[in-house]
């Protein structure tokens, strides 16, 4: 059996990836799950690229890991990284509202139409 | 090695120090033993620098090792009887997330009627969830577990968590003399737990996640490869901790005069050593009995059982467990081994010491009395109750 070690550790869910090559490990990226949990949801989180910190709280909290972190792209600020939740698996439950510590995150109805000041 | 006069409870305590994990986690109420009370006498003295996490359960204690286990420390837990099938729901989710968690269970009666006397359904009811399974006989067995389990359980092929089970009362209340290692050679053969599936603020990981009907079944089947591995691990970790400590371990079970025998008595945990005792008497009488101590019931190994047990005539297996409406799991486990590798022998299963009763050298003189006339082809029972149904017919 190859060293755990070298497992190969997907990054983001991949349906080109069979599990065969996955399942030695039960630790993936975060946003990495074999289902979807997005029908659930009635209200969706969306991050503040200038309040958030990259703190991980949010990731610590997630009950469906769904965090996972990119690049500011906001290139006056003060944080290099920043959190995003992939919605895919998100399920809308606003535990991560409630752990930040920044007041960087906030729900929005899901029949809310997309606007560029929510994000 | 300084020798200390210890209980099995504290010789446990004693090798949980040296091997110090990061966080102990336990509740302290009844059916709980000295163990952890030791282990916080350790903590609170400075002579084991580890957090002590008091929980308000046994479920609490086993969720809490499994956060600790996945922010990558190591993590050890100790719990007896109701308290282990209270953890029941908490045993999957440590052996499934792969997170080699260390536990001490003090194997003692279950309800109703409930007692703190040892017997050994509590773990053997456990047995499918996953768990590395090992049965101390003696103290200084129980300490050189604690030291071995944390190298076979975090093992990168095997990341299995695994239970050290003493036998409640006939080990964890009574004292012998325990070789105590030192604290540097101890730290140096256990080493430092490397953890890779657990929380990264670097790179963010999902742990405890849900996997569907298709992804399922490949963690389970890994999850099966780890414990085979297992085997293969407890050897050379045996191997490695003869060579530094210089006591030796026979791997996952032990034979005991077995190389010309006819007749044997296969069991685990404490009582092989009346076992073992009798088998010396029994052979000076000129009976050709020998004895397989199980050491490891999970997992199961099948290859060395078929090899010590291949041209024998006559079986008993003696445990300390029932599958009510079925017979002793200890026996059903064996016998599917005699099936699989086509050994034909006569053999019984005599379920003994539940609730804490006394196992007697006659009652070892019975067994071994019906062995021989099972070996004279006389009619037999094929399941038996110590001391309530008679061994044999007629």
């Amino acid at each position: 059996m190859a060293d755990r070690k070298d497992v190969l550790i997907p990054k983001l869910y991949d349906e080109k990836l069979s599990p065969k090559d996955y399942a030695h490990t039960t630790c993936f990226s975060s946003g990495y799950l074999s289902q979807t949990n997005a029908s659930w949801r009635s209200e969706r989180p969306v991050i503040n690229l200038k309040k958030c910190t990259a703190c991980m709280q949010c990731y610590m909290y997630c009950p469906d890991a769904s965090i996972y972190k990119i690049k500011n792209p906001l290139e006056d600020s003060k944080h290099e990284e920043l959190v995003q939740v992939d919605l895919d698996f998100c399920k809308g439950c606003g535990i991560c509202v409630e752990v930040c510590r920044f007041g960087s995150i906030r729900m929005v109805e899901e029949a809310c139409e997309f606007r560029e000041d929510l994000i | 090695m300084p020798r200390k006069f210890l209980s099995g409870d504290e010789a446990v305590a004693e090798g949980i120090r040296l091997a110090q994990p990061d966080v102990i986690s336990a509740y302290p109420i009844t059916p709980q033993t000295v163990t952890v009370e030791r282990l916080s006498e350790f903590v609170a003295n400075g002579e084991l620098e580890s957090h002590y996490m008091y929980v308000e359960s046994e479920h609490s204690a086993l969720a809490a090792a499994i956060g600790v286990s996945a922010a990558g420390a190591r993590a050890f837990t100790a719990t007896s009887s109701q308290g282990l099938l209270y953890m029941a729901e908490c045993l999957t989710y440590a052996s499934g997330g792969r997170f080699p968690i260390v536990m001490m269970n003090a194997n003692r009666a279950t309800a109703l009627p409930w007692n703190i006397y040892g017997d050994q359904r509590d773990s053997i009811a456990l047995l499918d969830h996953g768990w590395i399974q090992a049965y101390a006989e003696d103290a200084q067995e129980a300490l050189d577990l604690c030291l071995m389990a944390y190298k076979i359980a975090e093992h990168p092929d095997v990341l299995t968590p695994f239970m050290i089970n003493l036998d409640g009362f006939a080990l964890t209340h009574t004292f012998e003399s325990v070789d105590v290692p030192d604290n540097k050679d101890a730290l140096d053969f256990v080493g430092r737990y490397e953890a890779f599936n657990c929380f990264s603020f670097d790179e963010p990981k999902n742990i405890g996640y849900s996997a569907g009907p298709a992804y399922n079944k490949y963690f389970k089947y890994d999850e099966h490869l780890g414990m085979n591995c297992a085997l293969k691990v407890i050897d050379e970790v045996e191997r490695d901790f003869e060579a530094r400590f210089g006591r030796s371990y026979p791997g996952a079970l032990e034979s005991y005069h077995m190389e010309d025998t006819e007749l044997c008595i296969l069991t685990l945990g404490s009582i092989s050593g009346l076992v073992r005792e009798c088998v010396d008497i029994a052979r000076e009488r000129g009976i050709k009995l020998g004895l397989v101590k199980l050491r490891y019931l999970r997992p199961l190994p099948s290859g060395q059982l078929a090899q010590a047990l291949a041209g024998i005539k006559a079986l008993c297996v003696l445990e300390k467990d029932i599958s009510f409406g079925a017979e002793g799991t200890v026996f059903t486990n064996i016998k599917s081994v005699l099936y699989d590798y086509k050994i034909e022998l006569e053999c019984f299963n005599v379920i003994a010491g539940l609730g804490g009763d006394d196992i007697l050298p006659q009652d070892i003189k019975q067994i071994v009395n019906t062995l021989v006339d099972i070996s004279h082809n006389k009619p037999y029972k094929r399941l038996q109750f110590l001391g309530i149904d008679t061994l044999q017919e007629g």
